[in-house]
């Protein structure tokens, strides 16, 4: 691919997050709260033992390596500082997201891509069937909002694997570190974590919709949306939490 | 909206003019001008992958891409409801918002495709029920149309979509598009693959629809039975453009040949146009 066409064909991915962005939102005071309920339960419930369990480990072992290194200053006490501060502006967001990116992005894609080559999304548009009211804002809205409770699910779970392990290794009780995790957190780390989060949620929902929307000749033409919006999805989630991360910071400090 | 609109009698429900659409370095529809008449049936004949899927997508505006206009399409398609309604519009004018707000697809141009687009989570009732309520059908009301379609094309309600045979699907979709009973009604090869009995009812009620001289149909068939029923009108295509058309009568001898599997020849493309070549993926 040369420079000019990858140029044009970014631009064309581009504008199609932004149109499915658009249509949400305009779609917004017409979609019918059972729908986004329904969406919900399906993006959020489901995810949730994986997300859960990831974070679960992921607490622990980030309480294991960061005791690790602080043992050789001698500073093991301050592990619930660094575990839930991390764990709150950066890992927890990012995990949740790249989780939901494969999970959520990738049942989007797929389901709406199975819409759109069984003729379902054509036969829709022939009887004035609002696509954008039954279809797109339910789940985009219901993908963004999923990310950032299964955010906030992460956090706790992430916290709690660093207890656990405080308590198993490092012989913290867990009265001492959950009080030195709380106090280790001001609002603003909560607030860099969940804005992050529903940024990610953003381009999840707006490429899992967008991909599996677009017109397509075959099942082979959906497996390779399906997992464009997953790798893109992903991709994106790692570049632009430098950008949020950036914006957060230079904004709330 | 620029060009001067056709002329109204006698009355035409669809005039498409200067048509031009590029699907792709292989094949281009072009039609510069062709009038459907009102309260006829027409039927789109051709070889396969010559067009006539491709024309009947844009008179019903399902073409595309739910996200965007199509590209290289120009032209204008007037669509003439009568009188009653008092419209007359230029559909490649109107983006895909304003065909929501007015309603048009559905209640007032029915569409059965040759992939019916069945929603496979719902009942049979319910496939017709949801895009009736949609468009503010009372869903008493609705319910009720439901089954009677569904009986007026025989199919049992007990049944879930996923279980349907291919004939039934068809049926399922046809009495999904009439149920709207809307004055326009496109048909792309609706009666392929129906065993011979369902496929003698539904040529009955079809006719029987088509009788009707406030309806308007557009039909895109291969099977004779089909035009010597329903057609007053006839329109070959050939390569993306139209090769002959007239009323059923005038086109007799040509219709004939057809069916021996001669198809008539479209002109040759304008000198500078290279025109279009053997289509590979339109229909």
């Amino acid at each position: 691919m040369n420079p000019a066409s990858g140029v044009a064909a970014f631009g064309r991915e581009a504008r199609f997050l932004g149109a499915v962005l658009g249509r949400a939102t305009r779609a917004l005071p017409r979609m019918r709260p059972s729908d986004y309920v329904e969406q919900l339960g399906r993006v959020a419930l489901s995810a949730l033992p994986l997300v859960g369990i990831a974070a679960l480990f992921a607490g622990m072992v980030i309480a294991l390596q960061t005791s690790l290194q602080l043992a050789r200053l001698g500073m093991e006490h301050m592990v619930a500082d660094i575990v839930s501060v991390s764990l709150v502006r950066e890992l927890a967001p990012i995990f949740t997201a790249l989780l939901m990116a494969g999970k959520a992005g990738a049942g989007l894609a797929s389901e709406l891509g199975m819409v759109t080559l069984s003729g379902q999304a054509q036969a829709m548009r022939a009887m004035s069937l609002d696509i954008d009211r039954e279809l797109v804002a339910p789940r985009v809205w219901a993908c963004i909002t999923g990310t950032v409770l299964l955010t906030i699910s992460a956090i706790l779970l992430g916290l709690i694997g660093g207890m656990i392990l405080g308590a198993a290794k490092l012989g913290i009780s867990p009265v001492h570190y959950l009080n030195r995790a709380i106090d280790a957190l001001a609002p603003v780390d909560f607030a860099c974590g969940l804005l992050k989060a529903g940024g990610f949620g953003v381009i999840i929902a707006s490429l899992g919709v967008a991909f599996g929307l677009k017109d397509k000749a075959d099942a082979g033409v959906l497996g390779r949306h399906t997992m464009s919006a997953v790798v893109v999805a992903s991709f994106l989630v790692l570049v632009s939490d430098h950008v949020f991360t950036t914006l957060i910071v230079a904004t709330l400090g | 909206m620029s060009a001067a609109v056709p002329a109204r009698a006698p009355r035409t429900a669809y005039a498409v003019r200067d048509l031009v659409w590029r699907l792709g370095p292989d094949f281009t529809l072009s039609v510069p001008a062709l009038d459907v008449p009102a309260g006829r049936t027409t039927a789109l004949l051709g070889r396969s992958a010559s067009g006539k899927s491709t024309l009947l997508s844009l008179l019903g505006r399902v073409e595309g891409s739910y996200f965007e206009r199509a590209p290289d399409l120009s032209g204008e398609v007037w669509l003439d409801l009568g009188e009653a309604d008092g419209e007359r519009l230029e559909l490649l004018a109107l983006g895909e918002r304003e065909l929501l707000k007015r309603r048009l697809r559905g209640p007032r141009v029915g569409f059965v495709f040759q992939r019916e687009g069945l929603f496979p989570g719902l009942s049979p009732v319910d496939n017709i029920v949801w895009p009736l309520t949609a468009v503010g059908v009372k869903p008493s009301d609705a319910t009720e149309r439901a089954r009677h379609m569904l009986d007026r094309v025989g199919l049992p309600e007990s049944r879930t979509v996923a279980t349907l045979s291919g004939g039934e699907r068809k049926r399922l979709g046809l009495a999904r598009a009439l149920a709207f009973e809307p004055p326009v009604l496109l048909l792309d090869e609706p009666l392929t693959g129906l065993d011979p009995e369902a496929l003698g009812g539904l040529l009955d009620l079809l006719s029987e629809l088509t009788a009707d001289p406030e309806r308007t149909t557009v039909i895109v068939t291969h099977q004779r039975d089909d035009v010597e029923r329903l057609a007053d009108h006839v329109v070959f295509m050939d390569r993306g453009r139209v090769a002959a058309d007239g009323s059923r009568d005038a086109m007799a001898e040509r219709l004939s040949r057809f069916f021996l599997g001669e198809v008539p020849n479209a002109s040759p493309a304008p000198q500078g146009d290279p025109g279009p070549q053997p289509p590979q993926d339109a229909s």
